[in-house]
C-alpha cells in the first residue's frame, strides 16, 4: 500500500492541479462575457455588415422629345466589354492579343486603353462599349481564351440626331473616379452616367429619376441567399423641348463648312425653335468614350467644336446699334428728322474713327443710318450719350447678365463702365470708347441668345420674353405633366413710338435699296433685321482681300432678323465666327431659314 | 455498497448526458442531418465503449503484457502512418484518426510505469525513460498533425508532473529548456507550415493580418459576440447558416454554439466541462491506487486541454490550433477517444471502495 505521505503528496498536487483548471475555466468564462454581453453591439454591427447589403437597381434616364415627339434622347441597350484585372493579373498580354485581333485594334492601342481606364475606374474596367453582335459572338466563342473578360448588355444613351442636338442637350458620360468623391453623396455610382452639358446637366436630377434598392442576406460566397426588401426605382422624367428636330437638323447642315450658330426664337412668348451651334461633336463618343486621338483633334478644330458658340459672348458689332439708338432716342439727343454728315471718319480730339464705308454715306438720318449701318451717325450718338447711361440702358435691354435659357455654362458678356474700366484696368473711361461701344465694338460682348431676345422685344413692342426650351416636364407614365409657361422677364425701357422708328430702320435694312441686309429679304413676307460685322483685329491695310487676311483674324458675321415685321413670328438669330461680313455671310443664312420657316423649300 | 457506488456516479452521467444532447444539438445546426446520424452513431459506439470501460477492473488488465502491447500497437499503427503521410487509417467502411488513441495509450502506459514505484518525485532514469517513451509517438504524430501532437506532449507532461520532479531536475530542465528553445527555435519556426506560421502571427499582432490571415478567427469572434446574452436561436445563426463559419462542425462548433445559444447557452457548456474535469480529478483523488491516480489524472488533464485550447482558439485567448472539441466537435476518433478516457476516469471512480 502507499504511504500516507506520499498519499498526501499527491492529493496536494491534484488540488494545485485542480486550482489551475478552475483559472483558466474562469478566463474562458470572462473572456466569453466580453465577447458576448460588452462586445455584444460591436459584433453584431460586424455581422450584418457582413450579412445584408444593399444592392441598387438603376432607375432609367428620362428621355427627351422635341415639340412634335420626336425622340431626341433615350436609352437603348448596348453591349459593353469589362475586364476584370484582378482575373487579368499575370497574363494581361495574351489576353489583350486576342482581344486585339477580335476587336480589329492595335494591341499597343488597346493595352495603352485599358491600363489608362484601370487607373480611372474601380473594379472591373470598361474597355468598349457598343460592340455588335458579330463581335459578340466571336468573344463569347473564346470565352475559354479570355479569362476576366466580361460581355454586358447595359442601357446606355442614344443620340438618334447626333452632332446636330449636341448643343441643346449636352450628353451625358460615366461618372468618373474624380467625380465620384462630389457626387457619391448624392447616390451616384461607377457605373452610373451623368449628365454633362446643355440640358442632360440642367435637368439631371428631372432626368436621372430614383434608383431602386433591395436589401439582400448574402452567404460566405457572395450568393444571394435572400431578398429582405425591395424598393422599385423611379424612373426619371421626360423631357418635351420648343425645339424641332426637324429644322434643328436643316440648320446645322446650313452651317456646315462654317463655324457659327442660329438661334431660332418665337418673339410671342420666348419658345426657342432651334438652337444650333457648329460643328459640333457626336454626342454619342462622348458616351462611348473618346479615343486619344480624337480627343486632340477635337481640341485642335480651328472651328472649336467645344464651345457652344449660341451661348459664348463676343463683340457684337452693328447689331448692337438699336440699343445705341434706343438710348439716344429716350436720352432725347436725337430726333429720327435729324441728319447726320457722314464723310467716312468721326474725329475725335487728334482720333479718328473710320466709318466701315471709307467714302463715307453723305447725309443720313435714323433711318438711313440703321439700314446703312452708318458708323459715323453712331459716333456721333455716343459722343452725346454718358457710357454709364448708356450700359445702364443695356442691360435692361438684356445684355450683361444670362440670358435665363438655362442651359449650363452660357457666357453673360460684358457691358462696360466706368466702374468696371476702374475695377478691371484702374484706368480712367475715355470719351473714345463710348464711340467704340457705341457701334458695338470695344470691349462689349453679347451672346446670340442676348441679342435674339432683345430682338424679338424690339418686333413684338417692347416685351423681353424669357426664353425657354423645355415644354414639359411628364412622368413616364403621362400622368403628372408639368407645363412652363411664357414668363415675361422685362419690358424695354422705351416709348412705342421709338421703337416704331428703329422697326422702320431695321425694315429698311432689309428691304431698302442701301440696305445692308438684302439677303434676306423674303418674297410676300416684310423682314426686319441687322447686319453686324464685328472686327477681330483692327486692321492697318484697308484694301486687304477677305481671302488674305488670316482665318482667326477674319470678322464676326452677325444677323438678326424678324418676320413678318409687323407682326413677328419668328426671330432669327445668325452668327457665323470669322466668317466677314455680316450682310454677306449671315444674313443669306437667316434669309434661308426664314424662307424654310415661312414654308418656302420646306420638305 | 452498490447503492452508494452509482449514487456518487450519477452526476457525472448527467453531464455527460447534457454535453452529448448538445453535441447532437449543435451537429444539427451545424453539420445538417448527415453528420447529426453520423454523430449520434458515434456517441452510440462510445457510450458503448464508456459503459464497457467503467465496468472493467483496470487491475486486472493493465499488467505488463498489455500496457506494453498497446503501446508498441499505437506506435506500429503511427509509424506506419508517419510513412504514409496519413491522418486517417481507412478500414474499409470505418476510418479512424489513430493519433487520438495515443493519449490514453500513454496515459495507461506512463501510470504503469509511475505506479512500479512509490517516492515523491520520478528518478533520473525514469523521468529519462518516461520522456523517450512519449517522445516517439509525439514526433511520429506530429509528421502529420502538429497541434495533435503538441496536445498529446502536453497531457504527457502534465502526468509526469503530478508524478513529479526533484528541484534539481526543475532546474536543470529550465536551463536545458532555454538553451534549446535558443538553438531549435528559429529553424523551427523555418519549418513551420505557412498556415502555422500565420495563425502563430495572427494571434500575436491580430491587428496587421487581420485581413488575410485570421479570417477564420475574426469570423469566430463575430460569430461569438453575435450570440450576446440569449444567443440568436437554434439553428437560426447568421455565422453559421450562411456559411462565414469554416470548419463549423469540427473545429469552431463553439463558434456555433455560442452564436445560436448565447452567454446563457455558451457558459453553461464552459460550466459543463468544467464539472467533467472536476470530476476527473475528483477521481484521481479519490483513487485508492497510483495507477488509478494516475489514469484519472491523465484522462481529466486531456479532456482539459482539448476544451481549453479548442475555446482558447475560438474566442482568441490562444492561437488556433486544429483541435476538435471533445462532444461537439464532429469526428468519431475524438468522440470515442474522449469516452473513453471518461471510461477511464467511471472505472476509477468505481474501484474507490474496493481493496485488493
Amino acid at each position: 500500500m502507499v504511504s500516507k505521505d506520499i498519499e498526501e503528496l499527491y492529493e496536494k498536487r491534484l488540488i494545485f492541479w485542480g486550482y489551475g483548471f478552475l483559472f483558466l475555466f474562469f478566463i474562458v468564462l470572462v473572456k466569453l462575457f466580453y465577447l458576448q454581453i460588452l462586445r455584444h453591439s460591436y459584433f453584431m454591427r460586424l455581422a450584418v455588415k457582413r450579412t445584408f447589403s444593399r444592392v441598387l437597381i438603376p432607375a432609367p434616364r428620362g428621355r427627351i422629345f422635341d415639340r412634335r415627339g420626336v425622340l431626341l434622347a433615350g436609352d437603348r441597350p448596348t453591349f459593353n466589354l469589362y475586364l476584370d484585372p484582378y482575373y487579368l493579373k499575370g497574363h494581361e498580354d495574351q489576353v489583350l492579343r486576342v482581344l486585339a485581333r477580335i476587336l480589329g485594334e492595335k494591341l499597343s492601342v488597346l493595352k495603352t486603353r485599358y491600363l489608362l481606364k484601370k487607373r480611372q475606374s474601380y473594379g472591373e474596367v470598361l474597355l468598349r462599349q457598343g460592340l455588335d453582335w458579330a463581335t459578340v459572338a466571336r468573344i463569347e466563342a473564346r470565352s475559354y481564351y479570355l479569362p476576366g473578360v466580361r460581355v454586358e448588355a447595359r442601357p446606355a444613351r442614344f443620340y438618334p440626331f447626333g452632332p446636330a442636338f449636341f448643343y441643346p442637350l449636352g450628353y451625358v458620360s460615366r461618372v468618373s473616379r474624380r467625380d465620384l468623391r462630389v457626387l457619391q453623396d448624392k447616390g451616384y455610382g461607377p457605373e452610373d452616367f451623368v449628365g454633362r452639358r446643355g440640358l442632360e446637366k440642367a435637368y439631371e436630377e428631372v432626368l436621372r429619376g430614383q434608383k431602386g434598392m433591395r436589401e439582400v442576406e448574402r452567404d460566405a460566397f457572395g450568393r444571394i441567399v435572400r431578398i429582405i426588401r425591395e424598393v422599385p426605382p423611379r424612373p426619371g422624367r421626360d423631357l418635351f423641348l420648343t425645339l424641332d428636330a426637324y429644322w434643328q437638323r436643316e440648320i446645322y447642315r446650313l452651317l456646315k463648312g462654317r463655324s457659327g450658330a442660329v438661334v431660332v426664337m418665337d418673339p410671342r412668348n420666348g419658345e426657342v425653335l432651334s438652337l444650333v451651334s457648329a460643328p459640333s461633336p457626336d454626342p454619342q463618343e462622348f458616351v462611348r468614350g473618346f479615343t486619344h486621338r480624337a480627343w486632340e483633334e477635337l481640341n485642335r478644330n480651328p472651328y472649336k467644336p467645344l464651345l457652344n458658340k449660341a451661348l459664348q459672348a463676343y463683340q457684337p458689332g452693328s447689331t448692337f446699334k438699336p440699343v445705341t439708338l434706343l438710348a439716344a432716342l429716350e436720352a432725347g439727343v436725337v430726333t429720327p428728322a435729324e441728319e447726320i454728315y457722314c464723310p467716312g471718319y468721326y474725329r475725335l480730339g487728334r482720333q479718328i474713327f473710320r466709318c466701315w464705308r471709307r467714302w463715307g454715306h453723305g447725309k443720313v438720318s435714323l433711318v438711313q443710318a440703321l439700314a446703312q449701318s452708318c458708323d459715323v451717325y453712331f459716333y456721333t450718338l455716343g459722343t452725346r450719350l454718358d457710357i454709364d447711361y448708356l450700359a445702364h440702358f443695356a442691360r435692361q435691354c438684356g445684355f450683361g447678365r444670362l440670358s435665363g435659357l438655362g442651359i449650363p455654362g452660357e457666357k453673360p458678356g460684358l457691358v462696360p463702365d466706368r466702374t468696371w474700366k476702374r475695377r478691371a484696368q484702374g484706368k480712367r473711361w475715355q470719351k473714345g470708347e463710348t464711340l467704340l461701344v457705341a457701334i458695338g465694338q470695344g470691349p462689349l460682348e453679347v451672346n446670340l441668345m442676348q441679342l435674339v431676345k432683345f430682338y424679338a422685344a424690339l418686333g413684338n413692342g417692347g416685351t423681353l420674353w424669357k426664353p425657354y426650351v423645355v415644354e414639359e416636364i411628364a412622368d413616364p407614365s403621362g400622368k403628372e405633366v408639368q407645363a412652363s409657361r411664357p414668363r415675361k422677364e422685362g419690358e424695354l425701357p422705351v416709348k412705342g413710338i421709338h421703337l416704331r422708328w428703329v422697326k422702320e430702320g431695321l425694315i429698311e435694312a432689309v428691304n431698302g435699296k442701301h440696305g445692308t441686309g438684302r439677303a434676306a429679304r423674303l418674297k410676300g413676307i416684310v423682314v426686319a433685321g441687322k447686319t453686324g460685322t464685328a472686327q477681330v483685329v483692327r486692321r492697318k491695310k484697308e484694301h486687304e482681300t477677305k481671302e488674305e487676311i488670316p482665318y482667326q483674324e477674319r470678322d464676326h458675321a452677325w444677323f438678326v432678323a424678324f418676320a413678318p415685321a409687323e407682326d413677328p413670328q419668328v426671330v432669327v438669330g445668325v452668327f457665323v465666327e470669322h466668317g466677314g461680313h455680316g450682310g454677306e455671310v449671315a444674313a443669306p443664312l437667316a434669309g434661308k431659314i426664314l424662307r424654310m420657316y415661312f414654308g418656302e423649300g420646306k420638305p | 455498497m452498490r447503492i452508494k457506488i452509482w449514487f456518487s456516479e450519477w452526476p457525472l452521467f448527467l453531464v455527460l448526458a447534457l454535453l452529448l444532447v448538445g453535441g447532437l444539438l449543435n451537429q444539427w445546426s451545424a453539420g445538417g442531418s448527415y453528420y447529426l446520424k453520423r454523430q449520434a452513431l458515434f456517441m452510440g459506439v462510445g457510450l458503448m465503449v464508456f459503459a464497457g470501460l467503467s465496468y472493467l477492473d483496470y487491475r486486472r488488465y493493465l499488467t505488463t503484457h498489455w500496457v506494453l502491447g498497446l503501446y508498441l500497437g499505437l506506435v506500429g499503427v503511427l509509424v506506419l502512418m508517419a510513412l504514409g503521410g496519413k491522418r486517417w487509417l481507412v478500414l474499409g467502411p470505418v476510418s479512424f484518426q489513430p493519433s487520438e488513441m495515443a493519449k490514453p495509450v500513454l496515459i495507461i502506459l506512463l501510470a504503469y510505469l509511475f505506479s512500479q514505484q512509490e517516492r515523491p518525485y520520478l528518478s533520473w532514469p525514469l523521468f529519462l525513460g518516461a520522456n523517450l517513451l512519449i517522445l516517439l509517438p509525439v514526433v511520429l504524430i506530429a509528421v502529420t498533425d502538429l497541434d495533435q501532437a503538441f496536445l498529446v506532449l502536453l497531457v504527457a507532461e502534465n502526468v509526469i508532473f503530478l508524478a513529479g520532479l526533484s528541484r534539481r531536475l526543475w532546474v536543470g530542465l529550465l536551463v536545458a529548456g532555454a538553451i534549446v528553445s535558443f538553438l531549435v527555435g528559429p529553424p523551427l519556426w523555418n519549418h513551420l507550415k505557412p498556415y502555422q506560421k500565420a495563425r502563430l502571427l495572427a494571434f500575436l499582432q491580430p491587428g496587421k493580418t487581420q485581413k488575410r490571415w485570421s479570417y477564420q478567427t475574426r469570423q469566430a469572434l463575430i460569430a461569438v459576440g453575435s450570440g450576446g446574452l440569449w444567443g440568436q436561436g437554434f439553428r437560426r445563426g447568421l455565422s453559421s447558416r450562411l456559411h462565414y463559419l469554416p470548419a463549423k462542425h469540427t473545429d469552431l462548433a463553439f463558434a456555433v454554439w455560442a452564436e445560436e445559444w448565447g452567454f446563457v447557452g455558451s457558459s453553461i457548456v464552459v460550466v459543463l466541462y468544467g464539472l467533467l474535469v472536476f470530476y476527473g480529478l475528483r477521481a484521481a483523488y479519490l483513487a485508492r491506487d497510483l495507477q488509478g491516480r494516475f489514469m484519472a489524472f491523465g484522462c481529466s488533464v486531456a479532456l482539459f486541454w482539448q476544451v481549453f485550447i479548442n475555446l482558447g482558439g475560438v474566442l482568441r485567448i490562444l492561437p488556433t490550433a486544429s483541435l476538435p472539441l471533445p462532444f461537439l466537435s464532429y469526428g468519431g476518433s475524438s468522440v470515442v477517444v474522449n469516452m473513453i478516457m471518461l471510461g477511464i476516469i467511471a472505472s476509477v471512480l468505481r474501484r474507490r471502495f474496493s481493496f485488493l
